[in-house]
């Protein structure tokens, strides 16, 4: 049997019996995935491999009482991925900031050096956002666009419907949007007040 | 400086996003984790116990208060039994006297 191309849930069925190559066929299915999630939650490569591990190390000792209930093997991956990220949280909530390591922003070939600082100064600023948002919108916002997830599936891993993540996902860029207009309105204030303040100096 | 994340837009009513949206999809790119930490992962993954017994934190504690009732009943009644055993011994001696 190549377990690359395995049915999921006849490899589930063995891994749950404890064979330890089918649990490695899933690990290997969905490394990527907890490792791509658990990063953009914590923005740093050694959590997200210290808390990889510790998803996948947890989901081997429980797996055996594993119940599927209709949800994919995944949603269950990433519901032990969320709460580890929450604790992890939890745990460095005394850390003023998020470490942003360099592999989190992106330099496009051939771009002018100035559009290239101007494009990752805005990603930051939009990944400073998107990390002050809810954790449950931060998922939202991760399956979506890392994972590109449709809503369906999105609303099996997080336990909702359709019809509410399209909701949440409404709701949570109106709110980034909103952020970003603040933070507009705050740099023009700003930059109208050291023209003033140049203006002045030429007067004088 | 105007940021070219947003530009409020609205059409019939509805905020539209397409900008927000494209930002997004930009800023979140997949990461691919370490090659050697991928592979080092699922060798320390395939040679741990498949079967791991779980004792509960509870557990054994609830042996030690077990015991420790126990003791406490069963030193109960050894002192009852000795009170009793003294109060015979002094009404006998004083019957006898």
């Amino acid at each position: 049997m190549n377990l690359a191309d395995f049915e999921e849930d006849a490899v589930l069925a063995q891994a749950m019996q404890g064979d330890v190559e089918a649990f490695g066929a899933l690990y290997e299915r969905y490394v990527g995935r907890i490792y791509n999630y658990i990063y953009y939650r914590t923005g740093s490569h050694p959590d997200a491999e210290d808390l990889t591990a510790r998803v996948f190390f947890r989901a081997l000792k429980h797996i055996g009482r594993y119940q599927p209930r209709g949800l994919p093997f995944s949603a269950w991956l990433y519901r032990i991925a969320h709460n580890l990220v929450a604790n992890w949280h939890r745990d460095n909530s005394r850390r003023p900031e998020i470490p942003l390591d360099d592999g989190l922003w992106f330099h496009h070939p051939g771009d002018p050096p100035e559009a290239s600082l101007l494009r990752s100064e805005e990603q930051e600023q939009l990944m400073r956002l998107i990390h002050k948002l809810p954790p449950d919108r931060q998922q939202l916002l991760i399956l979506k666009f890392v994972e590109h997830l449709s809503n369906v599936e999105i609303g099996l891993i997080m336990g909702r419907t359709e019809g509410a993540i399209k909701s949440l996902y409404h709701r949570t860029l109106l709110a980034l949007r909103n952020d970003i207009e603040k933070i507009e309105a705050a740099v023009m204030e700003n930059l109208s007040q050291e023209e003033n303040h140049e203006l002045y100096e030429i007067e004088d | 400086m105007k940021s070219r994340i947003e530009q409020p837009a609205r059409s019939g009513g509805k905020p539209q996003f397409d900008s927000l949206e494209a930002h997004l999809s930009s800023a979140l790119q997949p990461v691919a984790p370490r090659p050697t930490f991928v592979q080092t992962l699922g060798q320390r993954l395939s040679s741990a116990p498949s079967v791991a017994v779980e004792i509960h934190p509870a557990a054994g504690r609830d042996w030690q208060l077990m015991l420790i009732a126990a003791a406490g009943v069963l030193s109960g009644v050894a002192l009852i039994w000795l009170v009793k055993a003294f109060v015979l011994a002094y009404r006998r001696s004083k019957n006898l006297t």
